[in-house]
């Protein structure tokens, strides 16, 4: 019913009730994640969810911006609220409160007109913001670990490639989890048979991986059965070459080469993909992709990646346990798995998520 | 008196009804997820609900009557065992022999299939049941502890059959540790239902009610549907008065797997099973074949091509091919023919070795891998050589997966195994009484257009080995489409480097001989060695270097990591050198 009198205004940034580990907490926090794409925010501001920590998503004349979703007044959902007419601040549903892009209180409309401006410490709980490829990114933390991703050709493209911004979903799972099964290859043959997959190609050759100063990079080959989503050929095999840029710790940048069936124009199509880390076991899913397949269109490139999504989410979300193990022996690994074994090991080496409790 | 741990006991996972053919079904007991399937055979099999590569529920897998096809890539297991069969990713491999779900006991009893415990439980024996006429009552699980249930059955009032009427007298008495009997007496008339409790986990079960004696066709509907009903009942009413009292979920006792078949770590050289000859026969011409049932406990499974060591009475050991079908999985069957200059192998075999007799063998090991992915399969045999082809045969047969057997053997009475030739007629083409260069001629016509994807598998004598292998890359066959396993097995080591390892702590010194990798060597040293993949892949079997030059085979180190030079994996990797020299 109440809390105590010397319980203080909640300070700690770790939320409680979190199911990741306070160590990995406190690692992904200084990572940039998607928490909107921009156009969700035309309307005003929206709510999201990164680590367990309720954000409210606003844009001011001065850019996007991103705090907790809690007006410091009377604890009410910002997101529930609007941007005021001159463009310059978030304001609050209950009491009006005005806040600036910074967090800042700028206005408190019970206060007399001339009364003093609200003190400086009069703010909101902010978070590093940055808008890019048409996403709002948030970092939790004043510093940030690794730099966005970067990827040119989402940040300019001529007029022959077609930018497709697929729908946002959420899957159950844990973002490494998708983020394995983005760039798993043995698992094509068996899940995409809907879509591109080819069940007589079932073998991963050794292919090419190495370690770059963002993450991960592999080359290789693939038989992709086409199955004529988007023409009336019908199901014939397409030689397809794949370069997957992993960007530590969930993002993907998939380029898929290929010649058209008249063996002479050559098409380019990146699939973009982050995985949010909304909680331990639930994951918000931000995808772009950029084609240059001459008569391409939004709706059919959009349905069918949402096709081959819902292919995957059955079995991604399936995995037990739902934490990706970062002891290595306790899953099963094969050749075809390097990226994956590599991944992990980088998660621990590299950044110390999955670090053993602290013993007292 | 105390009560027994709920781990030591059979519990009932599901009704044998539950158990449709080519289906995996779903359950939970002590706070395990099962996946439960029946194979071809009849066997039932209790499993972990995960595939061991990553993680995905087997509940959602093929079962396509001898092994389970994991959905995200493809593994497949095989019935009785749970060992890894094939990885599509890399069809050329032999998949490890401790790669295996872990598999838990199923037994049969009153219609329902029963699972956990410790070796020696048995399902329980009622005085109010008889085996093999009960009828089983519709399962229903209730959100209370199990203590809930039994508590709640025990003063449970419910009229049992319709006919029962009002005035029937109801008592109930407990049927062991999870189960009440409710008896139901009109007159001289008595009905008993035996509801057995199936504890889930802390919070959870599963009321599996068996009625005694088969009703009257005509009543068996109303009884079904009156059951149902009273039991829909006494659900409700255990979880209102329950309330509070429904703890967390979640495992409570573990149970415990199956033990491995083997009782050794798998070094595979020294004798791991023990079986009996169950059966010998003659089956062709000088061939005698053997059925080996094992002494105890389960065999080991087995991939197409593979083989064991058998340790003779006499003292040598041979290596033979197993000639098991998929579905053959209670017995290994070999096939032995009389050598006229035996050295005493073949000799022993047919003369000293008798059914009933007892026999040493090791784990089967797989030189001879079959892959399951190629766009033609031809399968060449020379005389006893059909041994290991038959087993590949018996399983693309199973996956309807096209493949020619070619069996080259010198008359009708030659050829061995006939019941299991038999049903194979689409693929198999005999060529009889041939002279050495006629075979050579049908060789010519069998593989002279060679295709992209194609692979052939040759056993037989030496120079048919050695001709089909020259033949067949005349006609255009790379080396690794074309795959032979000389029947003798003098050849069958690779000519991999031989090498001293020291190990610095102990002071000892071994010797890694060609064939044998640098683990199962440590661990014939009793060096204590975990493992996981065994490809190289997984790093679990790092060993620090002191000393010595590496020929690293793994894909697990990054180049600096290789270069160096201070860690190794012994699963794979080996001395350049003559001696390397390990921290262990
Ligand atoms: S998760 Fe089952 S085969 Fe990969
Ligand atoms: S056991 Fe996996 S690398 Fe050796
Ligand atoms: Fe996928």
């Amino acid at each position: 019913m109440y809390l105590a009198t010397d319980q203080e205004r909640s300070s700690t940034e770790y939320p409680a009730w979190s199911q990741i580990r306070e160590s990995d907490w406190h690692i992904l926090a200084g990572f940039w994640h998607p928490v909107a794409f921009s156009t969700e925010l035309e309307d005003g501001p929206v709510a999201a969810t990164l680590l367990d920590v309720d954000l409210v998503v606003y844009r001011t004349s001065e850019g996007v911006a991103v705090a907790k979703d809690l007006c410091i007044h009377r604890g009410s959902r910002l997101s529930g609220g609007w941007i005021s007419d001159d463009g310059a601040c978030i304001v609050c549903p209950y009491h009006g409160l005005h806040y600036d892009s910074s967090g800042q209180c700028t206005l408190i409309p019970a206060n007399e007109p001339d009364s003093a401006p609200p003190p400086k410490t009069m703010r909101l709980v902010s978070y590093l913001a940055a808008e890019r490829y048409g996403i709002v990114w948030a970092c939790m933390k004043p510093e940030p670990l690794r730099p966005l991703p970067e990827w040119p050709h989402l940040d300019e493209y001529g007029p022959e490639w077609l930018r497709i911004q697929i729908p946002k979903g959420t899957w159950a799972a844990t973002a490494s989890r998708h983020c394995e099964n983005f760039n798993d290859i043995a698992h094509i043959s068996w899940v995409h048979m809907q879509t591109f997959g080819n069940r007589a190609r079932p073998v991963v050759p050794d292919y090419t991986l190495e370690q770059t100063d963002y993450g991960l990079y592999m080359a290789l080959p693939y038989i992709e059965v086409e199955r004529g989503f988007n023409d009336d050929l019908g199901e014939r095999e397409r030689e397809v070459f794949y370069r997957h840029h992993l960007t530590y710790p969930f993002a993907t940048d998939l380029r898929v080469d290929y010649y058209e069936d008249d063996g002479e124009s050559f098409v380019t199509s990146h699939f973009f993909d982050i995985g949010s880390p909304v909680s331990a076991r639930t994951t918000d899913i931000y995808q772009v992709s950029l084609t240059n397949i001459p008569g391409a269109t939004v709706e059919d490139y959009a349905e069918y990646q949402l096709v081959t999504n819902s292919e995957d989410i059955v079995i991604v979300e399936s995995q037990r346990p739902e934490e990706v193990p970062l002891n290595l022996a306790a899953e099963t690994h094969i050749r075809a798995d390097r990226l994956s074994v590599r991944y992990r090991r980088d998660l621990v080496e590299m950044f110390g998520l999955g670090s053993p409790e602290m013993v007292a | 008196m105390t009560a027994p741990e709920p781990g030591s006991l059979l519990h009932p996972v599901a009704s044998c009804a539950d158990l449709v053919p080519r289906h995996v079904v779903k359950a939970r007991l002590l706070g395990q997820d099962l996946a439960v399937w029946r194979a071809d055979d009849g066997f039932i099999n209790v499993w972990a609900d995960r595939c061991i590569h990553r993680g995905v529920r087997l509940t959602v897998a093929a079962n396509d009557g001898a092994e389970l096809v994991c959905p995200y890539h493809g593994w497949r297991y095989s019935n009785r065992s749970g060992n890894c069969a094939y990885m599509p990713a890399h069809p050329s491999d032999a998949p490890p022999r401790r790669l295996r779900v872990p598999a838990f006991r199923s037994e049969e009893r009153y219609g329902l299939i029963w699972s956990g415990g410790s070796p020696e439980a048995e399902p329980p024996r009622l005085p109010h049941l008889e085996a093999d006429d009960t009828l089983v009552l519709r399962a229903l699980p209730v959100n209370v502890p199990p203590d809930l249930a039994l508590q709640g059955l025990h003063e449970c009032s419910y009229q049992l059959g319709p006919a029962a009427g009002d005035a029937a007298s109801i008592s109930c008495d407990s049927a062991g540790p999870f189960a009440v009997a409710v008896t139901a007496r009109t007159g001289s008339t008595e009905e008993i239902v035996v509801h057995f409790v199936q504890p889930v986990d802390g919070g959870r079960c599963v009321i599996r009610p068996v009625m005694r004696g088969t009703p009257a066709a005509g009543r068996r509907l109303s009884i079904l549907r009156h059951h149902a009903r009273q039991l829909e009942e006494l659900r409700a009413r255990l979880e209102s008065s329950a309330g509070s009292r429904v703890t967390v979920r979640g495992p409570s006792t573990a149970l415990e797997p199956l033990p491995r078949p083997s009782t050794t770590a798998a070094s595979g050289r020294a004798p791991q099973l023990e079986v009996s000859v169950a059966r010998k026969w003659l089956t062709a011409e000088g061939i005698a074949a053997f059925e080996l049932a094992p002494m105890s406990g389960q065999l080991p499974s087995f991939q197409p091509g593979a083989h064991v060591d058998v340790h003779l009475p006499n003292g040598l050991v041979r290596q033979y091919s197993l000639t098991n079908g998929p579905g053959l999985t209670s017995v290994y069957r070999l096939g032995v023919k009389l050598e006229p200059d035996s050295r005493g192998g073949s000799r022993c075999m047919h003369d000293s070795v008798h059914e009933g007799d007892t026999l040493q063998l090791s784990e089967p090991h797989n030189n001879f891998p079959l892959r399951r992915d190629a766009a033609r399969t031809v399968l060449i045999a020379g005389g006893i050589g059909v041994t290991p082809l038959l087993a590949m045969a018996q399983t693309l047969e199973r996956q309807e997966l096209a493949y020619e057997l070619h069996y080259f053997a010198q008359s009708d009475d030659h050829l061995a195994f006939g019941e299991v030739l038999e049903p194979l007629s689409t693929g198999l083409v005999k060529h009889l009484g041939l002279s050495p260069d006629q075979t050579a001629d049908e060789i010519e016509k069998i593989t002279h257009d060679y295709g992209a994807a194609s692979h052939l598998y040759v056993c037989g004598p030496g120079p048919m080995i050695e001709a089909t292998r020259a033949i067949a890359g005349g006609s255009g066959w790379p080396d690794d489409a074309v795959h032979f396993e000389y029947f003798k097995n003098e050849s069958e080591l690779h000519d991999t480097s031989t090498f001293e390892v020291r190990l610095a702590r102990t002071g000892r010194t071994l010797m890694v001989g060609a064939g044998i990798s640098l683990l199962d060597s440590l661990r014939d040293a009793g060096v204590d060695m975990p493992s996981s993949c065994e490809q190289g892949v997984c790093g679990t079997c790092m060993a620090t270097v002191l000393e010595g030059q590496l020929d690293h085979q793994d894909v697990f180190f990054n180049d600096s990591e290789r270069a160096a030079g201070n860690q190794m994996l012994t699963c794979v990797s080996r001395a350049a050198g003559e001696r390397i020299v390990l921290d262990l």
